[in-house]
């Protein structure tokens, strides 16, 4: 007479424990599942100060937009080459400083810093005909010719009459430009 | 258990199966409940990143030998910085003076391979420049940067705004003190602290009210990360369950880290301040990991309630909070008993909120307008870029400092007076401050007020009548009553602001004295479309209309349209679109955009190098003239006054050879301000420009013009011994019968003869 109830409660039991193996199976896959997404989880990100310095810079790899198919030597037209040849202009310590930077990174390819380094400078003395000069020869580097004969037009109006290397320098990078 | 019973078998057994597959359901929710708690922790808490708004910065401050500065306004750009006077120097962040002389630790910094390295320098100084510059090893170093102030980030309408600090970057007294005050046993639970549950439900029972609480710092998290902030016991029940979710997939320490960039810290505005670095910031100016004993424990005093202990609200209660957690420090052995007793006699030392420019969102706003034309405002306010702008905390300081002083010594009327400031830098193009009003109350005129300019239009006018080739400074033009048919058949007549027709004048003095006029016959000489051209070509967006009353600057515009025009004058007439934002960095620290200048020649450089010696001529003898004698005599500065009808608003463009300012002052209702241009914003303006370090307009003279001795009244050839001579800058052509034989306005020729043997004759 007991045996149907015991029966029946084994059976429960054991549909009982199938239902919360089964139960604990999947919360437990569940929970698996759920961590396996923290591996990478949110994690306070690293101080993205100190890194990515080099990349950009100081590797010497042609920067982009450097040159489109010339891999070892970036393709630039004759005024990089004649300008470090300039002596420095009316330009203090301090620009001839960045405009020596500007110029390094230029020849390691790295344009924009070339041109980032040239504008601290030009904030520095924006009357310096011969920074705007360099911000043009950066600029006809990259392709950017109307830019340039724009840029030594400027460094036209700003040269006073007896800065004749400004002057000069001016006018040769308009003509490359093709300004004239 | 069935043994008790003897009859209704069935039932019971019905009633026993019916029990136990209740059971298992209630066995089956709890597993399938934890288990979705457990996923639903899992999927968002590592799904879902943290909305990092883009936090903005300022322009680094160079440091060089020959700089205009003094070693007052160095200091007080490293107090902005958060820098602290240190006698020892002791690590980055720190500064200490003497005779003339300043010395920096400074932190340094790397945005994108743009590096300057944390350095000792030492500045010299010598009548307000910085004389020498030398670094550690004494020798003289070229150039060196300060950090760049943050001046503030793009949060969201929904407020929330956080700065992301790494393990390296937080100080390991934090972690240590969190667990001490907030959550001991941090260490050994597992989500939920029961021992500490069951002892604040019995003090809190014999208390009769809340007196304690036992939320883990990892419940806080949850709280705080996941669940709105009602309180009610399914929530707390969800909460405890989704807390020990989230420690069965965490270690401690990330969990440790959430918790520090997460918990909400502080209020401003409609900003909140999440995380310990945005509140080390907000509270203090400077990085989490350079704060004090006595600040670090005032933020962790705060977590608990940071309305409640407010600090700039209820110092006191934060003070005595503060204190309190300066002891549990000690007594848990984290800081020695003198330390803590050293730390809790120091102040509060917050920055004060003077410091923290409300004004500065004048300028953030302009960073916003200018990002959203290229990047989805989703992404500024939430992909945790870095924006570097053009914005100079001394430049803004300056501009500020000059509207409310400025408005404020005009008088009692002035009270509901306001204003806009906008400063740029002419030859690049970059907005070096905005001021949008003299309080932050968020309307921003200088780039939403749009208000006739009056005669700040003139310049356009002058400069396309100069290009003509038909004009030139020593033209003369009728000042005398006209009457002008318009289109509609009506009849408009101007009038000059004090009446008197001038009769033949040359074109300097009648744009010196901004005479009305001489300009509108010589506007409808030159043409009104050709005008309108010229207005655009130096950068103007809108197409004005072709009216006559647009002569006289019937036209309205923002103060930032305005600054735009003039740049380009003031930068030879070559147009460099303003811009605020230089760099943007994406979050892991590369560059995504450049703005580099982007240049165009927009008008001939001899007109405008022409049209700028009248603009200083303004400042020399015309409407300008009272407010440049603010100014040191050698100063040269050019500059326009602008009124618009009935004196409802009042205007000044002007520039240094470093700086263009552009002012206006007037009422939000549009009433008369009983100011003209000359008398309200060209003394904003003189403030401004005194504020900053200026140095004199200057161009060197094109070779097609050549500088001759004119008569400013008639424009006659005149000698320069005259009274009224003035050196023009005249076509070549022109200035041929200048180079005769000149003398004085009447002067006889005889009288011209006896100068000539005269050692002063030109």
């Amino acid at each position: 007479m007991r045996l149907p109830s015991l029966r029946s409660l084994r059976v429960v039991r054991r549909m009982a424990r199938v239902t919360a193996t089964r139960a604990l199976v999947l919360a437990l896959l569940a929970t698996l599942a759920a961590c396996s997404t923290l591996e990478g989880a949110q994690r306070p990100k690293e101080p993205s100060r100190p890194n990515g310095a080099g990349s950009s810079g100081s590797t010497g790899a042609p920067a982009p937009g450097g040159g489109g198919g010339a891999p070892a030597q970036p393709e630039s037209p004759p005024p990089s080459v004649a300008a470090p040849a300039r002596p420095p202009g009316a330009t203090s310590g301090a620009t001839q400083a960045l405009l020596a930077q500007s110029r390094a990174a230029r020849a390691a390819g790295n344009y924009a810093q070339a041109n980032a380094t040239i504008e601290r400078a030009l904030r520095i003395a924006p009357s310096d005909a011969s920074l705007w000069v360099e911000l043009g020869e950066i600029e006809l580097a990259t392709g950017n010719a109307a830019q340039a004969a724009t840029l030594a037009r400027k460094a036209l109006t700003l040269a006073s009459p007896n800065d004749s290397v400004a002057i000069t320098d001016a006018q040769k990078l308009l003509r490359a430009a093709g300004g004239r | 258990m069935a043994r008790t019973a003897r009859s209704g078998r069935r039932a019971r057994s019905r009633i026993l199966k019916f029990t136990l597959g209740a059971m298992a359901l209630c066995v089956v929710a709890t597993i399938a409940y934890a288990g979705y708690v457990t996923w639903q922790v899992g999927h968002e808490f590592s799904g879902r990143r943290w909305d990092l708004p883009a936090q903005v910065y300022a322009t680094p401050l160079e440091l060089y030998a020959g700089r205009a500065l003094a070693a007052d306004d160095l200091v007080s750009e490293l107090k902005r910085l958060g820098y602290r006077e240190d006698p020892r120097l002791a690590r980055p962040g720190t500064y200490r003076v003497a005779l003339q002389r300043v010395e920096v630790s400074t932190r340094g910094f790397d945005f994108a391979g743009d590096t300057e390295p944390p350095q000792l320098i030492s500045l010299g100084f010598a009548s307000g420049k910085i004389a020498t510059l030398r670094g550690v090893d004494g020798a003289d170093a070229a150039i060196a940067r300060l950090d760049p102030l943050l001046i503030g980030s793009l949060f969201p309408a929904h407020g929330e705004d956080r700065l992301i600090v790494a393990p390296a970057e937080t100080p390991p007294l934090l972690p240590a003190a969190l667990i001490a005050i907030e959550d001991r046993r941090f260490a050994d639970h597992h989500g939920v602290d029961l021992r500490a549950m069951l002892r604040a439900a019995f003090v809190n029972l014999s208390a009769g009210e809340i007196k304690q609480g036992a939320s883990t710092l990892t419940q806080q998290l949850v709280r705080s990360y996941f669940l709105s902030n009602e309180r009610s016991w399914t929530r707390k029940l969800h909460e405890a369950f989704m807390a020990v979710a989230l420690e069965l997939c965490y270690d401690k320490p990330d969990l440790m880290q959430a918790y520090i960039n997460e918990i909400y810290l502080g209020q401003d505005g409609d900003r909140a301040v999440h995380g310990f670095g945005l509140a080390s910031q907000f509270y203090f100016g400077r990085p989490l990991a350079e704060l004090d004993l006595h600040e670090l424990a005032l933020l962790v005093a705060v977590v608990r309630g940071p309305t409640y202990y407010d600090p700039r609200r209820h110092p006191e209660r934060a003070l005595a909070r503060r204190n309190l957690v300066l002891q549990e420090m000690a007594d848990a052995k984290l800081v020695s008993a003198a330390d803590a007793e050293k730390a809790e006699k120091r102040k509060l030392d917050l920055l004060s909120t003077s410091r923290r420019s409300a004004t500065q969102s004048a300028f953030l706003s302009l960073v916003r307008r200018q990002l959203a034309m290229d990047y989805p405002m989703k992404e500024l306010e939430r992909a945790g870029l870095r924006v570097l702008t053009t914005f100079d905390p001394g430049v803004q300081a300056a501009a500020e400092r000059a509207l409310t002083t400025g408005i404020a010594a005009l008088g009692a009327n002035a009270k509901e007076l306001d204003g806009a400031v906008v400063v740029t830098s002419p030859h690049t193009g970059e907005v070096n401050a905005i001021v949008g009003g003299r309080s932050g109350d968020g309307f921003n005129r200088a780039l939403d007020a749009r208000r006739p300019i009056g005669s700040l239009i003139k310049p356009a006018i002058y400069l396309t009548a100069l290009e003509s080739g038909r004009y030139t400074l020593a033209s003369v033009i009728d000042d005398s009553p006209i009457d002008v048919k318009l289109d509609n058949g009506d009849v408009w007549s101007p009038h000059d602001y004090d009446g008197e027709p001038r009769g033949e004048v040359p074109l300097i003095r009648a744009l010196a004295e901004s005479l009305n006029l001489a300009t509108v016959r010589l506007g409808l000489d030159v043409g009104l479309e050709p005008i309108a051209k010229s207005l655009g070509r130096l950068g103007l967006a809108q197409k004005p209309k072709l009216y006559p009353s647009m002569l006289l600057g019937a036209l309205a515009l923002t103060p930032l349209e305005v600054a735009q025009i003039y740049n380009t004058l003031a930068n030879g007439g070559f147009r460099v679109p303003l811009r605020a934002v230089r760099d943007v960095l994406g979050e892991d620290g590369q560059v995504l955009q450049r703005y580099s200048m982007q240049i165009e020649q927009a008008a001939d450089p001899a007109a405008v190098y022409a049209l700028n010696h009248a603009l200083v001529q303004v400042m020399e003898r015309g409407t300008g003239r009272t407010a440049r004698a603010q100014l040191p005599a050698g100063l040269t500065v050019a500059g326009k006054t602008g009124t618009s009808d009935d004196l409802r608003d009042s205007w000044f463009a002007g520039f240094t050879n470093e700086h263009l300012a552009v002012a206006w002052i007037g009422y939000d209702d549009d009433r008369p301000t009983g100011l003209t241009g000359a008398t309200g914003a060209a003394k904003i303006w003189v403030r401004v420009v005194g504020g900053l370090e200026a140095g004199s307009y200057r161009a060197p003279a094109p070779d097609s013009l050549e500088t001759v001795w004119v008569d400013y009244l008639t424009g006659e050839p005149s000698a320069a011994r005259c009274d009224d001579a003035v050196a023009l800058p005249l076509p070549a052509a022109d200035a041929r019968p200048h180079r005769l034989l000149q003398g004085c306005a009447g002067e006889s020729f005889g009288a011209r003869l006896r100068h000539l043997f005269r050692s002063d004759a030109p």
